[in-house]
């Protein structure tokens, strides 16, 4: 069954496209995944769909169903940036929130589930990141939605912040919610997204389960190694004329399905393998592959 | 509508404000100052012009500013209410025995006619015990207020537009008109509790008199501050720029302080200021409140204030709702 449905969303504000012809389909019970860099719209996609921004044109179904007033009682929120309502607490924000929608998970709940105990009752403008993300995202659950949608929840925090939001996370989609998230973070992607679409420029380049999508688009095993004098760009690309090699700031990658001809290659070369590191390509490779560009520069 | 959404935002913007030391102190502050301030720089003698009227005479002078009013009858009604300080007749002049400034009206009047003074009997009426600080009063009280219910709605909303409170509650199911009401009701109660401050105060540096009844004076008091965070809702219906509306906002309050009789009489302005005067809410607080507590006014006499305000108020209230947009797009 289909939790959300969205089809051909366009949206420009002035002369900047932002969303140009966006389609994916969520099923229900799933963890979805908008993945992209900065500006490729997938705020502006998921305000759509929130019903936050209105787009130019295109369609946004909810259980099959064109949105109605009632949908605000179903969907939780988180945006990207958000401002709560001036000097409360943690506790307290979250009894505003769930006090305005007739369906509640009891505020106790909510501080267990999220993890809020220890600063429940400092103020939400004391928080450190994480805590205020996590916050959000309690405030986003208030209402037991039956489609949660997070903007970017993870961006700005360590990484243990963000390890820490992973898990909360992982125990919603456990529980069986319909989750639809945006992140600029592949691992994250990888780490909490059934199915995922890649978006650029406004653009869906790609779609589908993340370990499918890089065992179809990137067949190889990633190669990298330090650039030195002795290993240069130039030097390794005669060596291996037939494989794709990327420069990655200081970085030399090198693309291949036939990792032990590669190794041999270089050895033969007397070119020294000390810091070569050998790993399977992820989603962050495979956003190069398909744009030339890296995710985050 | 949910009263339950009300309730909770209300109580939301209670907290806000009440654990703001800068805003909470302020709603002291202001008013003590006010109060304390008015009552010395205003005392008694120390205001500049005296109020004469002239009836059926011919009567030159610099010192006095003289209102036209035609009949003699109507004068004194003005003089007991220490709206004039002097009224001059064909063959009498008549002070008001309960105001200092009417004495050295009186003064002032003798000085520069002294060969005339003969020709005319002194009368002196008994006048209302009021005084130009007693009239002053709701006037220093409406002001007070004017700044807490325009801001206090209207710059608070376009704040927590700007800062992405509201677009937050887009998103929830809470309806335009319960948030707008939580926030003007919110306002109110802060008003309540300002309004009886000062009067309080008042009475403490100087007491008053109050010829009607206080449940009156508080009622035409509140559904003026009701009138004035009305139209703090329609200002805020859409900005979401502090600055501009701060710029509306005071666009907005001077003329209406000015033109309200807040802390003069516009005796003897032009007639089109003074029709300009009766558009203002602020004014007909004013009237209304110096009504009860000098004349006694009843809550039928005062009904056509009761009507502009209430009126002023309702409709921009619906206005403001109409107008009203979470987001600036
Ligand atoms: N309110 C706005 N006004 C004008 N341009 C905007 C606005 N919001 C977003 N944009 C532009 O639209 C594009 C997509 O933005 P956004 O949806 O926020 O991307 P993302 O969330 O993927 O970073 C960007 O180029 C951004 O600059
Ligand atoms: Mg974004």
């Amino acid at each position: 069954m289909l939790a959300l449905e969205v089809k051909n969303l366009i949206k420009s504000y002035g002369d900047v496209a932002a969303v140009k012809n966006i389609s994916f389909q969520i099923r229900v019970g799933e963890c979805f995944g908008l993945l992209g860099p900065n500006g490729a719209g997938k705020s502006t996609t998921i305000e759509i769909i929130e019903q936050i921004q209105k787009q130019d044109s295109g369609q946004v179904f909810y259980f099959g169903k064109p949105p109605t007033e009632a949908l605000r009682e179903q969907i939780g929120v988180q945006f990207q940036e958000t401002a709560l309502l001036p000097r409360l607490t943690a506790r307290e924000c979250l009894e505003v929130f769930s006090g305005l929608y007739s369906e509640r998970i009891p505020v106790p709940e909510l501080i267990k589930l999220c993890q809020l105990e220890e600063f429940a009752d400092r103020y939400h403008e004391k928080l450190s990141g994480g805590q205020k993300q996590r916050l959000l995202l309690a405030i986003a659950m208030s209402n037991r939605p039956k489609i949660l949608l997070l903007d970017e929840p993870t961006t700005g925090l360590d990484p243990q912040a963000r390890r820490h939001l992973w898990d909360i996370i992982t125990n919603l989609k456990t529980a069986g919610a319909t989750i639809i998230l945006t992140t600029h973070y592949m691992d994250e992607a990888e780490a909490l997204c059934d199915r995922i679409v890649i978006v650029d420029h406004g653009e869906i380049i790609a779609e589908g389960e993340p370990r499918n999508l890089i065992r179809s688009h990137l067949p190889e095993v990633i190669v990298e190694m330090p650039l030195s004098e002795r290993v240069t760009s130039d030097r390794v690309k005669n060596l291996l004329p037939n494989e794709r090699v990327l420069i990655l700031g200081q970085r030399l990658q090198i693309s291949t399905k036939k990792l032990d001809q590669v190794v041999r290659a270089l050895s033969d070369a007397h070119i020294p393998l000390d810091g070569l590191h050998v790993r399977q390509p992820n989603l962050e490779d495979l956003f190069i592959s398909l744009t030339g560009k890296a995710l985050r520069s | 509508m949910s009263l339950r959404r009300v309730w909770v935002l209300f109580n939301s913007r209670n907290k806000e404000f009440y654990r703001d030391p800068g805003s909470l102190g302020w709603i002291f502050i202001f008013p003590i100052v006010m109060v304390i301030g008015f009552g010395y720089l205003f005392k008694v003698g120390e205001s500049s012009t005296f109020k004469v009227a002239v009836v059926q005479t011919q009567f030159e002078s610099s010192t006095f500013e003289e209102v036209a009013i035609p009949s003699l009858e109507e004068a004194l009604k003005k003089l007991e209410f220490h709206a004039l300080d002097l009224v001059i007749a064909p063959n009498d002049y008549y002070i008001n025995e309960s105001s200092p400034k009417s004495k050295l009206a009186e003064a002032v009047f003798l000085k520069e006619t002294l060969p005339l003074v003969s020709e005319k009997t002194k009368h002196i009426i008994p006048g209302q015990r009021v005084t130009y600080v007693d009239w002053l009063f709701p006037g220093i009280i409406a002001t007070n207020v004017l700044w807490m219910a325009l801001w206090g709605v209207g710059w608070v909303i376009v704040r927590q537009r700007k800062i992405g409170v509201l677009k937050r509650l887009k998103a929830s199911p809470v309806k335009p008109v319960e948030y707008l009401a939580a926030q003007a009701l919110s306002r109110m109660v802060v008003m309540a509790f300002s309004g009886v401050f000062v009067f309080a105060l008042g009475h403490l540096i100087r007491p008053f008199h109050t010829e009607g009844s206080y449940l009156t004076l508080f009622f035409i008091y509140m559904l003026g501050c009701f009138a004035l965070s009305s139209i703090g809702l329609v200002a805020a219906a859409r900005l979401d720029n502090e600055e501009l509306v701060n710029g509306i906002l005071n666009f907005m309050t001077y003329p209406m302080m000015f033109l309200s009789e807040v802390w003069f009489s516009l005796e003897g302005s032009p007639e089109w200021v003074k029709q300009t005067a009766h558009v203002m809410p602020l004014w007909h607080m004013v009237k209304g409140m110096r009504e009860v507590m000098s004349e006694g006014a009843t809550l039928a006499q005062l009904s056509p204030h009761i009507a502009v305000l209430a009126g002023i108020g309702i409709f921009c209230l619906f206005l403001g709702g109409y107008l009203f947009r979470w987001t600036k797009d």
